[in-house]
Order: C-alpha cells, then sequence, then structure tokens
C-alpha cells in the first residue's frame, strides 16, 4: 500500500508541474516548438483574443446591453453562490442558465465551449483524476478495477463537483470579460470600491502591456529573423537569451515610467487622481437585478439548492 | 502556480482576500510616499513588466519550457512594496481578462505570488548581500527560496480544503487532495524545475544589469523604498 501511496505522489507531482508550471491554460506543455516561437505565438493569441473579444462586445445582446457596474456586482454574486453549490443539480441548474446567457448575448458558442471546457474538464479533470480512487478517497466502491483498487462513490462525486464548479466559474468570467470592453470593465471596478488611485494604474498597467507585448515579441521575432536552420536545442543559449531580453525590458520600461511621468506632469497632473464616470443605470439594468434576484430566493426556496 | 477557480472554498478566498487588504493598504501607502506622485506611473509599468515576464517560455532541459513569476526580480528592482502591487495588478488582469487563476482565489494567488514570494525572496537577498556575495547570486538564491515558500503556501492553502470543507459523509467538496498529498506535490515541482528555472533567470537578469552597465536600476527604486538617499 504505502509504495502505491508514492506512486500517487509522483503521478500527482507531475500532473501538478505539468499544470503549474506550463501556466498556458491547456496544462500541457507541447514538445519544445521553439522557446522563442511559443513565446511570439502565445503574444499573438493575446492579441487575437483582444481582437475577438472587442468584436462581440460590439454585438447587441443582452448582457453587451448591461451597465458593467451592475454586470461586475452580479457576475461577481454569481460566481460566489455557484462556489457555494454544493450538488451536482444546482450546479447543473446554473450551468444551464449560464448557456442560456451565453444564447442570448451572441456569443460564438463552439469558440466559448471549446475555451472554457479545455480549461475545466480537461484541466481540473486531470487534476481530480487520481482521487477518483480509494486510495486517496477512501468510501463505496463504484466501480471495481481490482481487488484492492476501485473507484469510490465520494470520490466520483467530490471530482465531478470541482470540474462542474470549474466549469461554471471559468463560464461566468469569460461571459463578463467577453460582452464587456476591457476599459470600461476596469473602470466599472471602481463600483466594488476599489480605490480609485489603484483602477488608474490598473488602467495604465493594461494599456502598457500591449506596448510591452509588442516591444518582447519585436525583440523575439528578431532573433527568430537571425537563425537560420533547425535550432538545436541548446537551452542554456535560450534561457541566457530570454534573461537578456527581460533584463532589456526591464531598463526599458523604467525609462518608459520616467517618460510616462514627465508627459503627465506636463499635462497636469498634479498627483491627483480625477476619473470621468460615463456610466448610467438604464430600465434593463433594473430588469436584470431584480430577474436575478427572483432566481436568487428560486434557488434558496423553491429548488432548496443552497 | 496560478491557483484557478473553484479549487478554494469561498470561505478560504474571503480570508485570503481580508490578509491581502491591510497588506495592498500599507503597500500602497509606502511606495506613494516613497515614489510621491511618481508611483502611478511607476507600479502601472511595473506590473506591467511583470505580466509581460510571466508570458516568456523559458526553454528547460528536457525540451519544453517553463514560465518564471519574477517576484523576487521586481523586488529587487523596485522594492518589495511595489513588487507586491506590480505582481498584484498583473495578477488581477491576468485573471479578469485571461482566465488564468481564479478572481475569488485572487486574495490567495496574490498573497502566494505577490506577497510571500518577492518578500522571502527580498529578505533573503539582502541578508546575502551583506555577507559580500555577488547580487546575481543573491538574487538567484532569493527568487529559489522565494518561490519555494510561495509554493509551500499555496499546498497548504489547498491541501486544507478537504479538512475544513466536507460532506457529511467525508467527501472533499473543493480541492480533493489533503496536506499530505497537496504540499509535497507542490514542493516537488518546485523544488526540481520551477524553483531552478526562477533562479536561473532572475541571477541572469541581474548579471545582464550589471553587464550592460545599469546596475543602477536595482540601487534606485529599491534603494528609494529602503530609505536611502538617491
Amino acid at each position: 500500500m504505502g509504495c502505491i501511496k508514492y506512486l500517487i505522489i509522483a503521478i500527482e507531482t507531475v500532473m501538478l508541474f505539468l499544470t503549474y508550471s506550463s501556466d498556458d491554460g491547456e496544462g500541457f506543455p507541447q514538445i519544445m516548438k521553439n522557446f522563442a516561437e511559443k513565446t511570439i505565438l502565445d503574444i499573438q493569441t493575446i492579441f487575437n483574443d483582444l481582437f475577438y473579444s472587442e468584436e462581440i462586445t460590439r454585438k447587441k445582446g443582452l448582457l453587451q446591453l448591461l451597465d458593467p457596474r451592475v454586470k461586475i456586482i452580479s457576475f461577481l454574486g454569481l460566481i460566489i453562490i455557484s462556489n457555494l453549490f454544493r450538488t451536482i443539480s444546482a450546479l447543473t441548474v446554473m450551468i444551464g442558465y449560464i448557456l442560456i446567457l451565453a444564447v442570448c448575448s451572441q456569443m460564438p458558442l463552439i469558440r466559448y465551449l471549446r475555451r472554457v471546457l479545455v480549461m475545466s474538464v480537461l484541466f481540473t479533470g486531470v487534476v481530480v483524476l487520481p482521487s477518483l480512487f480509494n486510495l486517496v478517497t477512501p468510501g463505496d466502491p463504484l466501480w471495481q478495477l481490482s481487488k484492492h483498487l476501485y473507484i469510490t462513490k465520494q470520490g466520483g462525486f467530490g471530482a465531478s463537483l470541482m470540474v462542474l464548479r470549474s466549469f461554471t466559474s471559468i463560464s461566468l468570467i469569460y461571459l463578463l470579460t467577453a460582452t464587456t470592453k476591457w476599459a470600461e470593465l476596469l473602470k466599472s471596478l471602481k463600483a466594488v470600491k476599489i480605490p480609485a488611485p489603484f483602477v488608474v494604474t490598473l488602467e495604465m498597467a493594461h494599456r502598457y502591456i500591449f506596448l510591452g507585448l509588442e516591444m518582447a515579441a519585436d525583440l523575439f521575432i528578431a532573433r527568430k529573423s537571425r537563425s537560420l536552420g533547425k535550432s538545436k536545442s541548446v537551452s542554456g543559449d535560450g534561457r541566457r537569451f530570454v534573461a537578456n531580453t527581460m533584463g532589456n525590458l526591464l531598463i526599458r520600461t523604467t525609462v518608459m515610467g520616467d517618460e510616462v511621468y514627465q508627459a503627465m506632469i506636463s499635462r497636469g497632473y498634479t498627483g491627483e487622481v480625477k476619473t470621468m464616470n460615463r456610466f448610467h443605470m438604464r430600465i434593463i439594468d433594473y430588469l436584470w437585478l431584480m430577474a436575478n434576484m427572483v432566481l436568487l430566493l428560486m434557488f434558496k426556496y423553491r429548488l432548496k439548492l443552497l | 502556480m496560478h491557483i484557478p477557480e473553484g479549487y478554494l472554498s469561498p470561505q478560504t478566498c474571503g480570508v485570503m482576500g481580508a490578509v491581502m487588504l491591510p497588506i495592498w493598504a500599507v503597500a500602497s501607502k509606502k511606495v506613494a510616499k516613497i515614489l510621491d506622485k511618481k508611483n502611478i506611473p511607476m507600479m502601472a509599468m511595473g506590473a506591467a513588466f511583470s505580466f509581460i515576464i510571466m508570458m516568456f517560455n523559458v526553454p528547460i532541459p528536457d525540451g519544453t519550457t517553463a514560465h518564471a513569476i519574477g517576484a523576487t526580480l521586481l523586488a529587487v528592482t523596485l522594492g518589495p512594496w511595489a513588487a507586491t502591487i506590480s505582481v498584484s495588478i498583473a495578477l488581477i488582469i491576468q485573471s479578469l481578462l485571461f482566465g488564468d487563476g481564479g478572481v475569488l482565489a485572487l486574495g490567495a494567488n496574490c498573497f502566494n505570488m505577490a506577497f510571500v514570494a518577492p518578500f522571502v525572496g527580498y529578505l533573503i537577498y539582502l541578508l546575502i548581500v551583506k555577507l559580500k556575495a555577488n547580487k546575481a547570486i543573491a538574487a538567484a538564491i532569493g527568487a529559489y527560496i522565494g518561490i519555494n515558500c510561495a509554493a509551500l503556501a499555496a499546498g497548504t492553502e489547498l491541501g486544507l480544503q478537504p479538512l475544513l470543507f466536507h460532506a457529511a459523509n467525508g467527501t472533499a467538496l473543493y480541492f480533493p487532495y489533503g496536506l499530505n498529498l497537496a504540499i509535497p506535490a507542490m514542493l516537488f515541482a518546485h523544488l526540481t524545475i520551477a524553483g531552478i528555472v526562477e533562479a536561473v533567470i532572475t541571477g541572469l537578469v541581474v548579471f545582464y544589469l550589471q553587464r550592460v552597465g545599469e546596475e543602477n536600476i536595482l540601487y534606485r527604486a529599491s534603494g528609494n523604498l529602503r530609505g536611502v538617499e538617491q
């Protein structure tokens, strides 16, 4: 028994390492195309995502019509509620609601499902896999694999709960961010009582991330375009190049910080942050809030799911 | 090391958020005091830099690639308080806009990666620099210890879930593995590969800064944050 336990620790370790070290959402490190190509592609994906989500925000769907402040507060509420659910039926009802919202907001369903399913079912599924077995989760046998190894009811229940919950949470975040312009999303954070200087820093950081990503992509493309033939995977060289790029970007962002500050001063910045509030509540926002309250009460008293 | 949504119970997330609030408050006060009016543009740049370096694929010897967090690197260049704010903002943007790491789990993720990692890394760095060691080596060792402490914190948060939150029949409701599995798994991955990647990259960046004669970046802001005259 003891050695099986260590085997499980080993499997777990490999899995956690795969999921946590590669951090690219999919959780599986691809065999190195080349670190430079991969970084360029990753940066491209970010710009792609930006482009697509701008497309979706321009559609005339249900969620696109709502005030971003209302949206951010109600979605935060929905995420907390779905994280509190402890039954599979409750989460299934929630997923039904989410899918209806997705359809009403004219989300490109295949793109949305692919993204959310990869992150929830594949990623979380791999993480919870060993917990199905009696070695990790002791309990009543559900499916006997051998004399000492079986899938337990408790393990199966816990694992499905995790996968469903991760599907609901990731979907909610995706719906929120895909239907809201990023600038508005960041601005509306003030509605959740995040202090103004923090929000302004966030907004500025968001803007300069794209400039910085472009600088980084240029550095990698410059290297890529100077290397001929099949690159031998001398990882030491690669690491040195990545570190040099980071150092170079660090110097450039520091200089840029100074320049941005000078530009702000010359435009009359006095250290005080002023922001404009362009949002206003409409009937649809009140209707949305009411509908969600009714749904919540129904969850609590009619379906007894909370 | 980003903990995704749904792995921690909302209660745990609430506690971690409550822990982070005073840390953020103190950090923004310190940064505002030392960097004066310059704090907002400097922090924005720091956050952008932090986000960008988390994107870089670092080649590792087995032919795959890994990512570095750069928490200690930011701590030795901007100072630990500024690193806390920069990495937090990068994490917020990652979770909100790219779904990397949970939104409810932000408190926990910020605690591990934006508080534990830079502060432990920075303290170790200071200690080793005091012993007259090379700054690049000091930063590398700091980064290694810092990221492993962060991994230990993450493993503990995850491992506590089945102990604290389970159904009447003992079924885990959130992350299913206890401390005995979660901590060794997280630590093993970070002690062996992720930690070494972080250490090597941090050391190499500091070495690069020394080589190109831009070592003053290491002093400027963090010297400021320690109250040293510029």
